[in-house]
């Protein structure tokens, strides 16, 4: 038994290697890529003559809209524009923790280098958008407040939450993982289905979470800390 | 080690060609549809609300049009009204004015038959009475008679004034006399007869005497186309006349049928 799909290597050639995480990925993409080409294909043609819309485009468009609404709703009016990097965390985690039906599957998400992937393409995420919208110099000042004083502590604070996204989604997935692996052991039937079903609901959950919170430093990031903290608050 | 770098740069990788692989597959279709049902609605909300703006325009138009048709259907009944109005007070004036007329030729009609009709009656009235006298007089023809008429006639010819006198008088003993009688005169009365009248005209010199039963009772003497005459038709004329002009007649039965309503 192992602890993170990292460690199952298909492939490897000097540090250059090919393992399950990287494999489990590409199979992700090609899957949501596909069920993607599926659900716009014929978008177009979706519309009947009456003007009405089929219940396929409407699912994919109510999915979306969903999406685009709970960004607004954290604080970013403009959504359309973080739909793309949110709406893709939000797709990817959510497949990786939906495939866990799959009997044999290990979600990427267990693994702390996808996790970390993640939660470094969130740190670098939120000063590009910060940047974009405010300006460069607007943007680094908000390290600054509410006094220069809090400089090292904003600095930690990206650090930490960074840290923090990644470590909670690892933890979650891969102790779901553990923890079924352990049940099946114990008890093979009942228990496992019951925690494969709570293993869903929380990484829905997770995917949930992960989205918005990178929504919430994004929104931040580009609005003001007062955002933030609402929002936290909320939370 | 629980992280991989090389694992973590390839899944940072990984995720971005994710991104855009969703992007291009995903989400621009989705938005772009969204995007196209959105600008559809939205153009038919303006159509709506545009049609909507025309309907309340015409529904505007139409309501004054109703109010100008309305304030023409009042002004064209008004008119309509007042005209007809009008049209029955000439109607009724001109019916009236038929009856008024039509009331005075009756009225005159019944007075021309009245006047008719009781001409009528008073000629056959004397008709009646004059038959009624001749034959009475004829029944009691007698000598008595003829005798008393003669003596009735000279006493009238004595009695006779100047103006009636003159064109007698002017005559000369040439002309010729002629008495006419109802009956045939006896010789006795015949030579009463002359001697009277030659009394009262000394210049008859001939006198022939004449049966003319139209006289009824009574006598004429003519003379050169003058005549004077003592007839009982004379009374009858005289009662004709008098019927004749009595207004009564006609004026008692008009009265009533000239009472206008």
């Amino acid at each position: 038994m192992h602890l993170s799909p990292d460690q199952v290597i298909f492939w490897q050639w000097g540090w250059v290697k090919l393992n399950l995480t990287i494999v489990t990925t590409w199979v992700l993409m090609a899957l949501i890529t596909g069920l993607s080409c599926l659900a716009t294909r014929g978008l177009g043609r979706t519309v009947r003559e009456d003007g009405a819309v089929s219940h396929w485009r409407s699912a994919v468009e109510w999915v979306i809209s969903l999406v685009l609404q709970q960004i607004v709703e954290v604080g970013l009016p403009r959504s359309e524009k973080y739909l793309v990097f949110i709406g893709t965390l939000f797709v990817l985690v959510a497949t990786a923790s939906l495939c866990t039906v799959l009997p044999g599957y290990e979600p990427p998400t267990g693994s702390l280098s996808t996790t970390t992937a993640l939660a470094l393409c969130v740190f670098f995420a939120v000063p590009y958008f910060g940047i974009r919208e405010q300006g460069m110099w607007r943007y680094l000042r908000n390290y600054l407040q509410p006094a220069p004083i809090m400089l090292p502590f904003n600095i930690v604070s990206e650090l930490s939450r960074t840290l923090a996204l990644a470590v909670r989604l690892f933890g979650n997935m891969m102790s779901g993982g553990m923890i079924l692996g352990i049940l099946l052991m114990v008890t093979p039937l009942f228990f496992p289905v019951a925690l494969k079903l709570l293993g869903l609901l929380t990484g829905m959950v997770q995917a949930y979470i992960f989205s918005i919170l990178a929504t919430v430093y994004i929104a931040a990031a580009v609005g003001s800390h007062e955002t933030e903290k609402a929002v936290i608050t909320k939370g | 080690m629980l992280i991989d770098w090389f694992t973590v740069l390839a899944q940072v990788i990984n995720f971005l060609v994710l991104i855009a692989l969703l992007k291009h597959f995903l989400y621009r279709p989705v938005l772009n549809a969204i995007a196209a049902r959105e600008q559809r609605i939205a153009q038919e909300l303006l159509a709506a609300k545009n049609a909507v703006i025309t309907a309340q325009t015409e529904l505007a138009q139409l309501t004054q049009e109703r109010q100008a048709l309305q304030r023409q259907r009042e002004t064209m009944l008004s008119t309509t009204q007042a005209t007809a109005l009008a049209e029955q007070n000439r109607v009724l004036a001109q019916a009236h004015e038929a009856a008024q007329r039509i009331q005075d030729d009756s009225r005159l009609a019944m007075q021309a038959e009245f006047q008719q009709m009781s001409d009528l009656i008073v000629q056959r009235v004397c008709s009646e009475v004059l038959d009624l006298a001749r034959r009475v007089v004829s029944d009691l023809a007698q000598d008595d008679l003829q005798s008393h008429m003669i003596s009735v006639f000279l006493g009238h010819l004595r009695q006779m004034d100047t103006v009636q006198r003159v064109p007698f008088d002017r005559l000369n003993a040439s002309t010729p006399w002629s008495a006419h009688s109802a009956l045939p005169l006896s010789t006795e009365q015949q030579q009463i007869l002359m001697t009277g009248v030659k009394a009262v005209f000394p210049l008859v010199t001939t006198l022939t005497f004449e049966v003319v039963p139209s006289l009824l009772c009574g006598m004429e003497l003519l003379a050169d186309g003058y005549k004077l005459t003592w007839n009982a038709e004379d009374y009858l004329a005289q009662i004709r006349q008098n019927l004749l002009t009595l207004p009564p007649w006609s004026e008692s039965v008009s009265a009533p049928v000239g009472e206008n309503p």
